[in-house]
């Protein structure tokens, strides 16, 4: 009890002036928004141009991909809301040494980068998911009972999960590898693009490894099937449509794990 | 309450690759040698000392000060402060330390150091009155008022330290660990760290390990020396022991009424001979300081007397160059 108030109280306190030092930068703020606006709209028109043009891809209709991006989306930017200074700044804090403040302070160091770098700001991006989702639901004619409401929100949840659990394994990749490595960084974003399509128009390896390795295909195309009454399991059980939420605690908890583990490498630096 | 036993620290040390395919290679594998930071060391601190660690550039003082406080973990030996194993329960020992690196900030860059003072009382989980005390007296014997509600990236190298001192001994630490924390800074500034760390002692018995390259720091501070280079302890003890058996040498002026000072004493050498002045040498562990004088005392009037002792820094820069020699 006592350790909860503790952070609670810690992340208060790092929320309210972060909050506050964004807020004087208002021109940073809007240029963000409709930056946000723009990619991922522009993004989103593309996938109705494109796949009504060719009718489906992998036999989803355009309007099921865009639900199958926007979902993605969601749960990406509540993931960048808790995680995107961990994934940023802390291999920098590694490399250089920095990272010694946090292991002096009575928290665990994990949580600690993590209240410490919240992204506020970001919680816009989420409204903006959100809205994107109900549009995809709209499109459909789609609407969801009560039960699949809260599902609905599970999943997102478990999505978030997935994303923020991989945003935390690159961000201890740190830990393990020598020197600084743009190059992993660069890895997770490009990995993360493929589950905004139907991983049925992957060939078999990269629908195993969507699955397995590295489970993106739980953010969305699992649990869009069940939204939408699909049945392409492809070689896979049809149970997964309910995994999401079950597999997004466990990716995040494994990550977690591993990153604590990591810093029995740190090295600190010479000074 | 600090105990070091047979501590050693090895780091890997990679050379640069070169070419495409090794840039590749070397993230996962580089050529590397190991490198012996601090080797085999032990001490032990008792409750309330003042111990000033010091050494040459690259003596293993931070790597020291570092797995002390928890954030490397030793290659061979062990540790305890307080009975906690500091690596292994982290949180737990952060609470009983203080830790100022002089090259690193605790501070937070856009904030006001008062609300970086708030942040360590949720963090630390302070109690109110406590909080309230210490911000009060630490304002006071660090002359912070001028700039406590300024936001930390205006301030003088002099007050970010003063602040760090302050933030680290917020949450009463029973130990702290300073790293080198008067680099660079100004004669006012400095003075204002000793001072507080004094009374800091003074009032709480806290426990402190210094490391600096300025002996002052050392002489006005601490009463136990421990000396490392490369790696090794050298010495561990008492400071005026120290500066005895290593130092010892004195120089001294005397002036004397008559015209002509003339009996020497076989254990003093002269440097420098007027008519009625002379200026000696010796050693105290051959004939003491007092011993000397009273020589000269007894012998002639004397008018004007200067005394100048070997200063730590003095023994410690012929150590380090090798002229004197110490036994491990
Ligand atoms: N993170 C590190 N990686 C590799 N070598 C290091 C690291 N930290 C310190 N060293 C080496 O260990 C030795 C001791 O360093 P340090 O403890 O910082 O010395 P001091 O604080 O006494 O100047 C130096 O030779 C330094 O180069
Ligand atoms: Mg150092």
């Amino acid at each position: 009890m006592v350790s909860l108030k503790k952070y609670s109280g810690t992340f208060y306190i790092f929320l309210k002036n972060q909050t506050l030092t964004k807020f004087q930068y208002r021109g940073t703020l809007w240029a963000d928004i409709l930056f946000f606006i723009f990619g991922y709209g522009t993004q989103f028109y593309l996938i109705f141009l494109l796949v009504g043009k060719f009718g489906t891809l992998g036999g989803w209709t355009q309007y099921e991909v865009m639900l199958l991006y926007s979902m993605s989306i969601l749960s990406y930017t509540i993931a960048c809301t808790f995680l995107m200074g961990l994934y940023n700044r802390t291999p920098e804090k590694i490399r250089n040494g920095e990272f010694d403040q946090t292991l002096t302070k009575p928290m665990n160091p994990l949580i600690y980068e993590v209240i410490s770098s919240f992204s506020a700001y970001y919680t816009i991006h989420v409204i903006l998911g959100i809205v994107m989702v109900c549009v995809s639901f709209g499109l459909l004619n789609v609407t969801l009972s009560i039960g699949n409401m809260f599902f609905l929100i599970l999943v997102v949840i478990g999505g978030a999960m997935i994303q923020g659990g991989v945003l935390v394994l690159f961000s201890s990749a740190s830990f393990f590898l020598i020197g600084d490595n743009p190059l992993v960084y660069s890895v997770f974003v490009t990995l993360r693009l493929l589950n905004e399509n139907p991983i049925s128009i992957y060939p078999p390896f990269a629908q195993i490894f969507l699955t397995v390795i590295m489970p993106f295909a739980f953010v969305s195309f699992y649990p869009a099937q069940y939204f939408l009454g699909k049945n392409d399991f492809l070689m896979f059980h049809p149970m997964l449509q309910y995994l999401t939420p079950l597999v997004g605690l466990l990716v995040l908890l494994a990550a977690a794990a591993l990153w604590l583990c990591g810093i029995k490498q740190y090295k600190s630096s010479g000074n | 309450m600090i105990e070091v036993n047979n501590v050693s620290k090895e780091f890997k040390v990679y050379t640069r690759p070169s070419g495409f395919i090794n840039t590749v290679k070397s993230a996962f594998w580089r050529e590397h040698k190991i490198k012996r930071a601090v080797t085999n060391i032990c001490f032990n601190i008792e409750p309330g000392e003042l111990v000033g660690y010091v050494g040459p550039n690259g003596a293993g003082k931070s790597t020291t000060i570092k797995m002390l406080s928890g954030i490397l973990t030793p290659s061979a030996g062990d540790i305890r402060v307080l009975g906690i194993v500091p690596y292994k329960q982290r949180m737990k020992n952060a609470k009983n330390i203080g830790v100022v690196f002089g090259q690193r900030s605790q501070l937070y860059w856009d904030l006001p150091v008062r609300d970086s003072f708030v942040l360590h009382e949720k963090m630390y989980d302070i109690p109110k009155p406590i909080f309230k005390d210490n911000v009060k007296l630490f304002t006071e014997i660090l002359q912070m008022e001028e700039f406590i509600d300024q936001p930390v990236r205006q301030l003088s190298l002099g007050q970010k330290m003063r602040a760090n001192l302050a933030i680290a001994l917020l949450h009463n630490p029973p130990v702290i660990y300073l790293d080198e924390p008067t680099v660079g800074l100004d004669i006012v500034a400095k003075a204002a760290i000793r001072e507080f760390i004094k009374e800091i002692n003074k009032m709480q018995k806290t426990t402190v390990i210094i490391t600096t390259h300025d002996m002052t720091d050392i002489e006005e501070i601490c009463q136990r020396l421990i000396l490392i280079d490369k790696g090794q302890l050298y010495y561990d003890g008492d400071l005026h022991f120290f500066k005895q058996q290593y130092g010892g040498d004195y120089v001294i002026t005397i002036q004397v009424k008559s015209n002509s000072i003339n009996p020497q004493h076989p254990m003093l050498s002269v440097v420098e001979k007027e008519a009625n002045r002379i200026v000696i040498k010796g050693n105290s562990a051959e004939l003491s300081l007092v011993d000397a004088i009273d020589f000269y005392n007894r012998n002639y009037e004397i008018i004007d007397i200067g005394i100048k002792e070997s200063s730590i820094e003095s023994i410690l820069r012929d150590i380090y160059t090798g002229s004197i020699q110490m036994q491990q």
